[in-house]
């Protein structure tokens, strides 16, 4: 017979030839030579040839493989939104307030000082109650319009049905209106003003190298820029950043400012004041109709304080009027002559003599000079009252402990595998409580308007507060460790609360391991919902 | 272990491999990628089907070849994909085209490589499937629409054109082929 085919050669050296075709074939290779060399370069060809594509040397690194988007992702983008924009608004204002008394030393904000402010939550619920009740419908009604409107979008998208997609835009612009008049943006490289004579009737935003306001916004301000001037009305809260913050006019709801030159003038604040600034000021002529906080390294208080006045810093000055309690966490407390209090002085103090209380200051209570921190804590370990307390302190721990597992039953497996991890929970916990707050300004302006209020505070302060029972459960998993046979969950929360209860309460390094295991518990609870949300799987 | 756990886990073990199979289909690394994301998407979806009986490679594999024959096939027109077959097979039976030698088996991988990423479409998927994907003729005919002969006469035309370019870089300048490697 003639030579194969190269067709037939090849096919055969890769072994796909039918049984009558390979039968020839070999029987004419067994008297052709230059078959037989051919058929042999073939399959050692096939040889080369799949080594070759199998060498690919492939160095560059593995991408981060990103599943595929659900719809589920849009519902959970949304209630982060909003959960996050309602957090910021609230945060700063009840941070103190909500934390119930019993467990209060579960959150890091916890001092003894705060502790009588529980009362506070009641009171914002039902002075703010029927407005914020309004505002959370409508924006919970909004929401649900949006995540309607994605989720079309999204199936749309995936259907590439066009009608489909066509409706959710008519749906979106339907929306656009509504939540296009709920602020208004004013931006500039320069000057930013409002000018006497004029009114806003939204929550005003507005950036600028100067902002000035002398009219009046009947809303919230948000006013960002490196002097802020205001001396017109607002009707609602003010919260600014800038290098100077100067407030001369009314403010009819809280003001949350940081500066590094804080001041008040003639000024009127209807509800709280926060001040963060290197220098406070609140002048004579002031009036803060609630509570005043104020955190510098200065503080001076010259004016009026409807309710308490507490002030943190290094030298903290009281010459005006405080109805209710004075409180300073500070290096030197000084209360002038000209001081009128209602209540109660109390100094925290490195030692005594640190407080000074004038001759002619009017006080209606006590004045208290407590020395921080160490002497007294240390006394602590010899009565009973403290054992007692920490055992009870244990059980409302266990207790709210046990309902977060119940309810989440990823946190029961969380880990913390290694030292890197922890390093690393650390940072995301630190950096999620700096930034949080930061970002949820933020997107409240941007995006969501006004928010939601008490209710998503709730959520970020929850995570702030449940992360040392996750901290707990990860210690006690890692104590009780028992690859055979695991222990019980609420096993490993109990042994791991009394580990963070004894350490927390270390004399010289509790009070750095307290911070160092919320932080490390509050970046777990935020890596879980991240990676949650990554895979779409926030059930 | 959690569906997540275990599917990153396969993830980690096969991506390259599922990477390097879109390549050689699809002949363009930024293809190949996004092709491999895809692919792992699909499977991630359609991750409770997966029989966890069966091999985990060859189920992510098929997926990523299919969805590359999609890509391929909705790029090109459909019928002039992989040629007629007969003239395939004269061009194969051509006197003077099979010079079978040693220039392929001498050759680094990686010029065989990057001589393989620069065949045309229809004698690079086929060599891939069969060689890379370790499909029979069967398989490749079924997944290409084309007879069980079609699919021998595309890789014996394949291999020719695979020498000859090999051969001709060898003569051209030597090594050239290695340098132009397309990453």
């Amino acid at each position: 017979m003639s030579c194969p085919s190269p067709v037939a050669l090849s096919i055969h050296a890769d072994g796909e030839s039918s049984a009558r075709e390979s039968r020839v074939i070999e029987q004419h290779v067994a008297t052709c030579s230059a078959c037989r060399a051919r058929l042999e370069a073939l399959r050692d060809e096939t040889f080369v040839l799949r080594r070759a594509l199998r060498d690919v040397e492939d160095v560059a690194p593995i991408p981060q493989f990103v599943p595929p988007p659900r719809a589920r992702d849009f519902v959970v983008l949304i209630a982060s939104i909003v959960l996050i924009g309602g957090f910021s608004q609230a945060f700063w204002s009840t941070v103190s307030a909500a934390i119930p008394a019993e467990v209060g030393w579960l959150s890091p904000f916890a001092s003894d000082a705060l502790v009588g402010r529980v009362i506070d939550i009641t009171t914002f619920i039902f002075s703010e109650g029927t407005a914020m009740l309004t505002a959370t419908l409508n924006f919970i009604g909004a929401a649900l319009v949006l995540a309607f409107i994605s989720w079309i979008a999204f199936s749309a998208g995936r259907r590439r049905v066009f009608m489909g997609a066509a409706a959710a835009m008519l749906a979106v612009a339907a929306a656009l209106p509504s939540t296009g008049h709920a602020f208004e943006v004013r931006r500039s490289e320069g000057a930013v003003t409002v000018p006497a004579g004029e009114t806003i009737n939204d929550t005003l935003l507005a950036m600028g190298q100067s902002v000035t306001i002398d009219g009046d916004v009947n809303g919230d301000l948000l006013a960002f820029g490196q002097d802020v001037l205001v001396r017109g009305n607002v009707s609602g809260n003010l919260i600014t950043g800038a290098q100077t913050v100067t407030v001369e006019g009314t403010v009819g709801g809280t003001v949350l400012s940081g500066a590094r030159e804080l001041s008040f003038g003639n000024a009127r604040v209807g509800r709280d004041l926060y001040g963060f600034a290197n220098a406070l000021e609140i002048a004579s002529a002031a009036n803060v109709a609630g509570n005043a906080f104020g955190f510098g390294e200065s503080v001076d208080l010259e004016g009026r304080v409807g309710v308490d006045f507490r002030g943190f810093g290094n030298r903290v000055t009281i010459g005006g009027a405080v109805e209710g309690d004075a409180d300073g966490y500070a290096g030197t407390m000084t209360v002038q002559p000209t001081a009128r209090i209602g209540g109660n002085v109390t100094a925290h103090v490195d030692s005594v003599g640190d407080l000074t209380v004038a001759d002619g200051a009017t006080v209606g209570g006590n004045v208290d000079e407590q020395i921080v921190e160490r002497e007294r804590r240390r006394n602590h370990y010899e009565t009973v009252g403290y054992y007692v307390n920490q055992v009870i302190r244990l059980a409302g721990a266990f207790v709210t402990g046990l309902l977060l597992l119940w309810v989440f039953p990823a946190v029961r497996t969380a880990s913390l595998p290694n030292v890197v991890a922890v390093l690393q929970s650390g940072g995301i916990g630190l950096a999620a409580a700096v930034t949080m707050p930061v970002a949820a300004v933020i997107f409240c302006v941007t995006i969501v308007g006004i928010p939601l209020g008490l209710l998503t505070f709730l959520a970020g302060a929850i995570g702030l507060y449940f992360s040392k029972a996750v901290i707990a459960q990860i210690i006690g998993r890692g104590v009780l460790s028992n690859p055979e046979r695991p222990a019980h969950w609420a096993m490993t929360l109990l042994v791991g609360l009394v580990i963070v209860i004894v350490a927390i309460n270390l004399p010289w390094i509790g009070g750095f391991a307290n911070l160092v295991l919320t932080l490390v518990g509050f970046g777990v609870i935020v890596s879980l919902i991240f990676a949650r949300l990554n895979r779409g799987q926030l059930a | 272990m959690t569906k997540e756990a275990a599917f990153a886990g396969h993830y980690a073990a096969h991506y390259r491999q599922v990477r390097a199979l879109c390549r050689q289909l699809l002949g363009t690394a930024d293809r190949a990628d996004d092709a491999a994301q895809e692919a792992f998407a699909r499977a991630y979806r359609a991750y409770a089907s997966y029989d966890a009986t069966q091999s985990f490679a060859a189920w992510i594999m098929s997926i990523a070849r299919n969805y590359c024959m999609d890509l391929l096939r909705r790029g090109s027109k459909e019928r002039a994909l992989f040629g007629s077959e007969a003239e395939e097979a004269a061009a194969a039976e051509s006197p003077g085209v099979d010079g079978l030698g040693a220039a392929l088996t001498a050759e680094r991988a990686s010029a065989v490589n990057a001589a393989v990423a620069k065949l045309p479409e229809r004698y690079r998927v086929p060599l891939a499937l069969a060689y890379f994907g370790d499909a029979d003729y069967d398989d490749i005919a079924k997944t290409l629409g084309i007879t069980r002969n079609h699919v021998g006469v595309l890789l014996c035309r394949a291999k020719q054109l695979l020498r000859q370019a090999l051969t001709d870089a060898d003569t051209d300048i030597r090594g050239r082929a290695l340098q132009e490697e397309p990453s």
